[in-house]
């Protein structure tokens, strides 16, 4: 016979208010197999945590069941406090009197005929609990990081300085992502590239941070604590071991490419280095502009070459490395910037993106850092500014907030003033969003200070009078239109998930949202970490992000994986699903319901060491205990531990049965 | 005469490209001590000479890839199969869902006018709403020119004559377009006729669970003995069970002892698949299973 103690919680007058809890504890003593049944005004106290311990003692219990709040609240307090004497922690239930019955229901009577029906299916269910025991997983302790912008730097740098090795996965031939390419930052001004180049100088002088740039992600496989990433390391037609950088060869490339760096505004060889500060500053081929690899002529660079790095036969390399943590950390695109067709982008020659505009006023940029406008080279003496473009636009299917637009449009404003001291700038916006720490303060500096004029309202139409743009736009404020005479435009063009991101993130088994970007597992209480244990997340690829805020993201997911790597095994709770290998007839239709990957196939062989059945095998490290797989499952065959047939079967019995 | 079926069967048997080839033969039995009547039956071939019994026509009514789960099937590495464009759609279920394998199969693909159904309706309900006359996946193709008999000719053009309701859709119809609470009565009132005989599952190509959960007994989720409540569980499970995968080969309806009306409740599930998420099972090999795919476009009014 079972010895189950009921402990019934008043929550203050949560539940007591509501639902007569006396009278529940009263009627839970008479139900078969409870040997112990009280109430107490706070349950998850010390004493009324105590009520537990102590009656597991002298009671000899073999179930707990305690009416209180949702087991979202406290069934981890609870689970500890019954495991402080030894009790094994699911051999205890929680019955949800508060969420589920007095905060829910008014009529006190009714309400506490509920709870004596909660309670007797907890009883009943806990009469069928079987001991389980988390579950031990080794854990390979390296973590990889994807992608090398300033989250990306600051994770691997923050992971390797606990200790650990990192590798750190960068696609393009250069880490620094987009904050190398800005000139200075808010809310300080401090130049972009002095706080950022040390960082990515850091990365490769650090002994436990391997890079791997020019290279991408081909697949991850396994789980938690266990990854394997295939990585390709795409050929580069340079041997770096040999080449010193000296930057000879592209210097003397022949071909003319867009730069990207430069968003455009500049040229680079087909062979080339990104930026003169580049980590590793050694170069690539841009085999899809190079002459030698297009038309089979040229090969300049390679008789060029002092150090005779060139290497055309390169092929790509694919590199297997286990890890026991991903943090991602793909950052964000920007709008394509043709998207709006009003704003002339594309037609008029100095209508030009934001980030454009920071290579223009960059001192590493095009131009050195001397404003000169795209089409004749002229300094602009009157900007207009439209921010939101594409931000905040449901009608374009992006109604989110591109967050940083407003800090950088202000802080443009202000560069642009101290570049021309009697410049106009003008800002068209929709609402200023400065929320952040010494932020609008210095939207009211750009204002106050630079002189700044800010227009409430969105721009109709740009077009050409005499050879000068004109802005119009509605001035919301004075209720008007307004037009503005401008020598350049510059749009505030909205950050987007990077193009491919779905794939890839389904190639991680990450989740995403309507526009694609990464989600988090919990938007308040998990925000680094993803629904597939193991993988988390850092910077822009989340949502758009700030520098401050990306650093602090990237060191929050490092710290997780620290965390995850600090312990000796991973332990995990045995809320997992398990396969009667007997009944299960191999259709897998688990295998596809499952999001997390974690059901394999597993073959079932005869004495001889022949396959006679395959039969579906649960990945415990990777099981988070959905329950989707028990819910397809057509022959009933997989079964959730915890939440068992036996269980819900007996809990199910129990509404219909009273004991009144 | 030898038939090209007989040829094409002899060929695969002679060259020991296949070790068995389910098909249907033709035999002359008597039943209930009446005259000797011909009959049609599946049979299992192995060998060469016995290909000679092997017949296609209007009567080959069975849908043979419910053996293609089986134990003794499975034992052979390689199996022939005669299937009509019905049958193929099981055989790709069975596919889909991890049953056989595509390579272990060569499909005699039957080109079908329709089958005789029972002694009130001269041709099968399911044929009348047919799209696949051809098969739409096969190895061998096998011709009906010759297989079907006059009877169901003569029958084809009087029911075109009298221009008359499709009796499937017209059963499909009716209780489409009963209210809720008729329609649960309806349901009733032919479940409640149920004797748990389980004919409809044995028959079915895509039961193929080794232990049915009807089976389990820890706990037993769906009462045994053939009453009501237990009748109702155990055929809103199994259409259920069959929702997105049933392909409409009325087996289990021409099974049934006690005629209820299993297809119509399958053709329901069936139709709610189509008009929801633009799904119809067993015409690809290489297609994820209904409940086994999700596309961000997916409907979901149904969550409020």
């Amino acid at each position: 016979m079972a010895r189950i103690g009921v402990f019934v919680c008043w929550c203050g007058s949560n539940i007591a208010e509501n639902v007569d809890v006396v009278e529940v504890a009263r009627y839970a003593a008479t139900l078969p197999g409870v040997v112990h049944s009280v109430d107490y005004k706070y349950m998850c106290s010390d004493p009324g945590q105590k009520l537990i311990t102590d009656a597991i003692r002298t009671q000899h219990l073999d179930g707990v069941v305690v009416a209180a709040c949702s087991p979202r609240m406290h069934e981890v307090t609870y689970r500890r406090t019954v495991a402080t004497v030894g009790f094994n922690p699911y051999l205890f239930e929680m019955a949800n009197l508060r969420e589920h019955c007095s905060w829910v229901h008014e009529n006190k009577a009714e309400a506490t005929i509920k709870a004596k029906n909660l309670v007797r299916m907890m009883v009943e269910k806990v009469k069928q609990n079987q001991p389980l025991y988390q579950i031990q997983i080794p854990v390979t302790k390296r973590a990889l990081v994807i992608g090398g912008g300033i989250a990306g730097i600051q994770a691997a740098l923050d992971v390797a300085a606990g200790g650990y090795e990192v590798i750190l996965l960068e696609k393009d031939p250069s880490i620094g992502g987009h904050m190398a390419q800005l000139d200075e930052t808010f809310p300080t001004l401090d130049c972009s590239q002095c706080i950022m180049t040390p960082r990515m100088v850091e990365i490769v002088q650090n002994p436990n941070i391997t890079l791997y740039s020019y290279s991408e992600l081909d697949a991850l496989e396994g789980y938690i604590g266990n990854f394997t990433a295939k990585i390709r390391k795409k050929a580069r037609s340079v041997d770096i071991t040999k080449c010193t950088g000296c930057g000879v060869c592209q210097q003397k490339c022949p071909a003319k490419v867009p730069s990207e760096f430069d968003e455009g505004l500049s040229t680079r060889g087909a062979i080339y280095v990104p930026f003169p500060q580049a980590v590793p500053n050694k170069p690539v081929i841009d085999r899809e502009h190079c002459i030698k690899f297009t038309k089979g002529k040229c090969g300049l660079c390679e008789k060029i070459c002092p150090a005779g790095a060139i290497d055309y036969n390169q092929q790509d390399e694919i590199v297997e490395e286990k890890v026991g943590a991903v943090i991602v950390a793909t950052g964000y695109d920007l709008l394509p910037k043709d998207t709006y067709a009003e704003y002339g982008y594309g037609q008029y020659p100095d209508v030009i993106t934001s980030l454009q505009f920071e290579r223009l006023v960059s001192a590493s940029g095009p131009t050195n850092g001397e404003l000169k406008r795209p089409s004749d080279g002229k300094i602009p003496q009157k900007i207009v500014f439209i921010q939101c473009v594409g931000s905040r636009d449901a009608s374009q299917g992006r109604s989110y907030c591109s967050k940083i637009c407003c800090m950088y449009t202000a802080k443009h404003t202000m560069l642009y003033r101290h570049k021309v001291p009697k410049g106009e700038a003008y800002v068209f916006y929709m609402d200023i969003r400065a929320g952040g720490k010494n932020y609008d303060e210095f939207v009211r500096r750009a204002i106050e200070e630079d002189k700044a004029v800010y227009i409430r309202g969105r721009v109709s139409k740009i077009y050409l009078q005499n050879g000068r743009m004109v802005v119009r736009g509605a001035d919301t404020l004075i209720g008007g239109q307004v037009e503005i005479k401008a020598d350049m435009v510059v749009l505030a063009t909205a950050i987007t998930a990077p193009k491919g991101i779905d794939k890839f993130a389904q190639k991680l088994g990450v989740g995403y949202d309507l526009h694609h970007f990464l989600s988090e597992a919990h938007p308040k209480l998990r925000p680094v970490e993803t629904n597939s244990a193991g993988i988390y997340l850092a910077g822009a690829c989340q949502a758009p992000k700030d520098i401050p805020e990306a650093v602090a993201q990237a060191g929050a997911a490092a710290g997780k994986v620290l965390g995850l790597f600090g312990g000796k095994n991973l332990c995990r709770e045995p809320i997992v699903a398990k396969v009667n290998e007997s009944t299960c007839i191999g259709c897998f239709i688990c295998q596809k319901a499952c999001a997390y990957g974690a059901i394999e196939m597993k073959g079932l062989k005869d004495r001889k060491g022949n396959v006679i059945k395959v039969v579906a095998s649960v990945n415990t490290g990777k099981c988070q205990g959905c329950g989707a797989c028990t819910a397809t499952c057509r022959s009933n065959s997989i079964e959730l531990e915890g939440y068992n047939d036996q269980q819900i079967y007996a809990q199910i019995n129990a509404i219909g049965f009273t004991n009144d | 005469m030898i038939t090209l079926l007989q040829a094409k069967t002899w060929e695969l048997l002679q060259q020991k490209e296949v070790s068995l080839i389910l098909g249907y033969g033709e035999f002359s039995r008597k039943i209930n001590n009446g005259p000797e009547q011909r009959i049609i039956s599946p049979i299992f071939i192995t060998k060469p000479e016995e290909t000679s019994s092997l017949v296609w026509n209007d009567r080959c009514v069975f849908n043979l890839s419910t053996y293609l789960t089986g134990k003794e099937v499975k034992a052979h590495h390689k199996v022939a199969i005669m299937a009509k464009g019905c049958d193929i759609k099981s055989i790709c279920v069975l596919i889909q869902e991890n049953q056989i394998k595509r390579e272990d199969l060569i499909i005699i693909g039957l080109t079908c006018q329709g089958v005789i159904g029972d002694k009130e309706r001269p041709k099968a309900e399911k044929c009348d709403s047919c799209q696949l006359k051809t098969p739409h996946i096969y190895d061998i193709l096998i011709d009906s020119a010759e297989a079907q008999t006059k009877k169901l000719n003569q029958v084809e053009k009087k029911v075109e004559s009298k221009n008359c309701v499709n009796p499937v859709q017209e059963k499909f119809d009716r209780m489409d377009k009963m209210n809720p609470q008729d329609r649960w009565q309806y349901c009733l009132d032919q479940f409640s006729k149920c004797i748990r005989c389980y004919a409809c599952r044995q028959v079915c190509p895509l039961c193929y669970c080794e232990k049915c959960i009807t089976d389990k007994s820890t706990p037993q989720w769906i009462e045994k003995s053939p009453l009501l409540p237990g009748n109702l569980s155990f055929h809103i499970m199994r259409a259920f069970h069959l929702t997105g995968r049933c392909v409409d080969c009325g087996e289990c309806e021409r099974a049934c002892p006690m005629n209820l009306p299993l297809t119509t409740l399958n053709k329901k599930m069936a139709q709610v698949v189509k008009d929801m998420y633009h799904y119809e099972s067993g015409l690809k090999t290489d297609e994820e299973p209904l409940f086994g795919s999700f596309q961000l476009e997916d409907e979901e009014s149904f969550i409020k």
